[in-house]
């Protein structure tokens, strides 16, 4: 059980405390105050336990021994699992209805924290959700139910704002206008988890460094001599080295001469609001494409339309790895072709599976495994897990993971195959700077073997890929 | 209308209960091909209806959606799920003619006005295939002679077909070819087309009949699965609350207990869900299961009786025709109960906290199960049916209690499933009374006590060699293997 706030104070925090998190997962002992209003850091790579140590200072797992301050009804909690749980019940209280037009309504999700309309509205326009307040919430896009969460917590008169990171699926524009807004947060406590030490937001005082399971260090920001530790963190880790081999394919081959993906007139609509409209695109092969847009521009549904988890795929002149849409081919015939990485992906990858049975998925394109994988495909998946260097874990459970780790193993999951066609949206994020760059240079070394094409959405100016030079710029 | 089971001889009534047989993979090698090219029309647009034609349309069939004028003029949520998906969307008289294959996707009750309204319209030699037999077996709905009857039933809510195929893989279906419309011998290939469009054939496929289908699906759903599991929450309920437990633990511990026990159930039968519980509570819960079997067995013999002879069916029937009455009023009582009134706390209850304190609970759905596949079997029923009908679908109907509880399980249940539902409850509440009396709160809320920890060593070998040695345990174990073969490592 964990103490209410400590009353001498109004801090929260830890006193030689040690919880056992799960089984195999002790942390501490724990040493670390958080004084009220205070703006903290906290930081560390994929992995490292971030969110392992914001989960102990709620109560969760064991407490073997010290204390823990903290108070449920202060908080206002911003993270990808939230996200999660908010949209698995929505898909199950709206059993049989579209998602598109039905299920609880953005306004009341935003109202389950605070009913202060006024303040809800002003951050619902400063974060650019106005005119979504009468969709269904399980309707937008991943950028966009990150948003709602970030807006109700801001309204809300919670006094501790936890931020998990928070700039995962936001594009650019929007993470300049959080930061405004946390900016201008005086009088109550943020800690904002994050493994990007190269972007330090300004209104950060106190810095917690995370490493292995440990708290590494807990303080100031001013006069913190922790630039060591970070160098030591955050180098690059000695990861090189080629891409492993594909395995060989028994597809029907593709006719070089056709485009990978011939769209014409593109429209869809959801109710009255229109995504696409007189769209054109035609996806040659070796023609590497780059897509941006701001949330909600209608990224996703172009991306679902080629991979046919779109049901608008079968009402629009839609050409697929020469499979006209809709005249009998199966769905598993486009994906064979294909190698995905996306938010909607990662969360539907709800099975419990081991992280080598996620990547053997990877060749029959499903979301664990029902089919035996060849001699062949198993040692392909073993060169993977040594080059991501995830090798020694191989047989624990993916949703264990980290949320980092979770992306770097379907990113990998998704290239397996060595695919036609390689769509990555977004796939750095929750990525920290070595996994970026990992990341990056396989991108290019499978563009450098030429049997697949890239489509790649990017929200970050820093994740370019200097092989991709056509750019879709769809607003 | 006449019962058509009843219109059977005992020689045909025996071979009928006795189809089932579980289908080898290499039966689906050519996937969906006999439908290639042909049309499909759905009727009906709801949970079964909009998922199924998902799954069919991205296995590369072509599929269109019917519903009656008015819901399409209303713009209804049927109709919205239809056209919201992109399916083209139209009356019976505009969609049924053109139509190869037509999937009654309907609740139970709709399906004598529907057939009749679109049977004349269907083309000959065409296919009308159900998703439950109950309107052929029960209502003795006659079909044209020229059409072909099927059925193929997965054996999971709409969403969880949609979500399983979407995975890559499918949920366990049954199929079946109705002898009196196969005139042209193709019902088996549609069939097998049908259930491979819909990705059943990757988790299983049972070849059954119209009658076992309709027979054991009735069984199973108003006793073991909804009936027990409603009966057992309010007992157990109020159980905890006469013996001064806090109110919103033992809400808690009911509303979600089903679900930690059946998840055991599910992996291992009931040896591995008895396995879960210390040496001496297992004692405890054997000696529990079977006194409530004693109590129970004729209620359960009764219900397998009635549903055989159409005494159920009828009775149903004549609620339909009464508005559903009964059973709405039911309904709202069930709504008013402590159980249903009462929000559960924000107490952690550890996963194997739910089998140290709800033995009670373990024992409930143990002699449910049981009692529930021994009276099928001795009424004539495969065990396979058996099996699929009873343990199988456990743990489904307990996730619908974990969600929201006892009156949303009786709202999605289907409507034979809450009027069965209905029945039982009605009378082993009050069967169930005087045995309920003798007990205390270690076998429900609390746990063995310190001083109940000895157990003796013949009893305990004699108990597990009686789990394990039950008829439900050894099919289990061949159907589960077949499942985890096809699974392969998940």
């Amino acid at each position: 059980m964990v103490s209410a706030v400590s009353e001498v104070t109004g801090a929260i925090g830890f006193r030689d405390a040690r919880v056992l998190l799960r089984q195999d997962l002790m942390l501490g002992p724990l040493n670390w105050l958080i004084e009220p209003n205070q703006k903290w850091l906290i930081v560390g790579r994929n992995g490292a336990g971030k969110s392992a140590l914001v989960a102990a200072l709620q109560g969760e797992g064991e407490r073997i021994s010290g204390d823990i301050w903290y108070n449920d009804d202060e908080a206002a909690v911003v993270s990808t699992e939230i996200q999660k749980t908010l949209l698995e019940e929505e898909r199950i209280r709206c059993e049989g209805q579209d998602e598109r037009i039905s299920g609880t309504p953005v306004s009341a999700v935003l109202r389950a924290l605070s009913p202060d309309e006024a303040e809800l509205s002003r951050f619902v326009q400063r974060l650019g959700l106005s005119g979504r307040e009468t969709q269904p919430f399980r309707s937008l896009s991943t950028g966009e139910t990150r948003k709602v969460l970030l807006a109700r917590a801001l309204a809300s008169n919670r006094s501790l704002l936890i931020l998990d990171e928070p700039a995962s699926g936001l594009d650019a524009e929007s993470l300049e206008r959080l930061h405004q807004i946390l900016e201008d947060v005086k009088d109550r406590t943020v800690l904002l988890l994050s493994n990007d030490w190269s972007r330090l937001p300004s209104w950060i005082d106190h810095v917690a460094l995370v490493d292995a399971g440990e708290l590494v260090f807990c303080g100031p920001l001013a006069g913190a001599d922790i630039e060591p530790w970070l160098a030591q963190m955050m180098a690059l880790s000695d990861r090189a080295g080629h891409l492993p081999e594909a395995a060989a394919s028994d597809l029907p081959a593709l006719d070089d001469d056709a485009p990978l993906v011939d769209m014409r007139q593109i429209h869809v609509a959801y109710g009255d609001r229109v995504v696409l409209t007189q769209f054109d695109w035609r996806i040659e092969s070796g023609q590497h494409w780059q897509v941006t847009g701001a949330n909600g521009s209608g990224k996703t549904t172009l991306l679902e339309l080629i991979t046919g988890d779109s049901p608008h795929c079968y009402t629009n002149d839609l050409t697929v790895f020469g499979y006209k849409r809709g005249t009998g081919e199966s769905i598993w015939q486009i994906k064979q072709y294909i190698g995905l990485v996306s938010s909607a992906l990662h969360m539907a990858y709800r099975v419990s599976s081991s992280l080598e049975n996620v990547l053997v998925s990877g060749f029959f394109d499903s979301i664990g495994v029902y089919q035996k994988p060849s001699e062949a495909q198993r040692q392909i998946v073993g060169a993977w897990l040594q080059r991501l260097g995830l090798d020694a874990v191989r047989q624990q459970p993916f949703n264990q993971q980290s949320y980092g780790n979770q992306r770097l193993l379907l990113i990998a999951r998704a290239m397996i195959k060595q695919p036609a066609l390689l769509i990555l949206d977004e796939p750095c994020l929750g990525l920290d700077a070595p996994n970026r760059a990992l990341v990056l240079a396989l991108i290019e070394q499978l563009i450098a073997r030429a049997q697949t094409t890239v489509i790649y959405v990017s929200h970050d100016a820093r994740d370019r890929v200097d092989s991709i030079s056509n750019t879709l710029a769809l607003s | 209308m006449a019962n058509y089971f009843n219109s059977l001889s005992l020689r045909e009534q025996l071979a009928q209960l006795g189809t089932c047989e579980f289908m080898s993979a290499a039966e689906f090698e050519t996937g969906v091909d006999y439908l290639k090219g042909k049309q499909l029309v759905i009727i009906g647009c709801g949970s079964q209806g909009l998922n199924q034609g998902l799954n069919l349309r991205d296995s590369g069939l072509n599929v269109a959606y019917t519903l009656r004028a008015s819901a399409i003029a209303e713009k209804r949520q049927s109709f919205l799920n239809a056209e919201g998906n992109g399916f083209q969307v139209g009356t019976y008289e505009e969609m049924i003619p053109g139509a190869d294959l037509v999937l009654n996707l309907t609740p139970d009750k709709q399906h004598s006005s529907v057939i009749a309204e679109i049977e004349p319209l269907m083309k000959e030699n065409a296919c009308l295939a159900y998703s439950h037999g109950f309107n052929i077996v029960e209502e003795g709905q006659k079909i044209r002679e020229d059409l072909t009857v099927i059925m193929v039933a997965p054996k999971c809510p709409g969403t969880e077909v949609r979500e399983e195929y979407k995975r890559g893989f499918g949920v366990p279906t049954l199929i079946a070819v109705h002898a009196d419309n196969d005139p042209r011998g193709e019902g088996l290939a549609i069939a097998k087309a049908y259930a491979a469009g819909t990705g059943g054939h990757r988790a299983g496929v049972l070849m059954s009949s119209f009658v076992a289908e309709v027979k054991s699906d009735l069984m199973g759903e108003q006793t073991i699965l909804c009936g027990m599991l409603q009966t057992g929450s309010l007992l157990c309920f109020d159980k905890m609350i006469e013996k001064g437990l806090e109110p919103g633990y033992a809400s808690k511990l009911v509303q979600y207990g089903w679900e930690t026990i059946t998840e055991a159930l599910k992996h291992g039968g009931i040896t591995n869900m008895m396995d879960r519980l210390s040496n001496p509570a297992k004692i405890k819960a054997f000696e529990l299961s079977e006194a409530m079997k004693q109590l129970m067995r004729p209620l359960y013999e009764k219900h397998m009786d009635d549903i055989m002879t159409g005494a159920f069916s009828g009775g149903m029937m004549s609620d339909w025709a009464d508005d559903d009455a009964k059973l709405l009023a039911w309904r709202a009582e069930t709504g008013e109960t402590g159980f249903e009134r009462t929000e559960g706390s924000s107490d952690e209850i550890a996963e194997q906290t739910f089998f140290d304190q709800g033995i009670l609970m373990v024992a409930m759905v143990k002699a449910g199960v049981e009692l529930a596949f021994e009276t099928m079997t001795a009424a004539g029923i495969k065990a396979e049916s058996a099996y699929y009908e009873s343990l199988h679908e456990v743990p489904l109907i307990a996730n619908t209690i974990a969600r929201k509880k006892l009156y949303e399980m009786n709202s999605t249940i289907s409507d034979t499933a809450e009027y069965g539902c209905y029945l039982y409850n009605h009378a082993c509440l009050p069967l169930l009374q005087p045995f309920m009396a003798d007990l205390d709160t270690d076998v429900i809320g609390r746990g063995l006590g310190l001083n109940d920890q000895g157990v003796d060593n013949q009893t305990l070998i004699a108990v597990n060699q009686e789990i394990r040695s039950h008829p439900v345990e050894a099919i289990g174990q061949t159907l589960r293997g077949y499942m985890t073969a096809m699974k392969a490592i998940v």
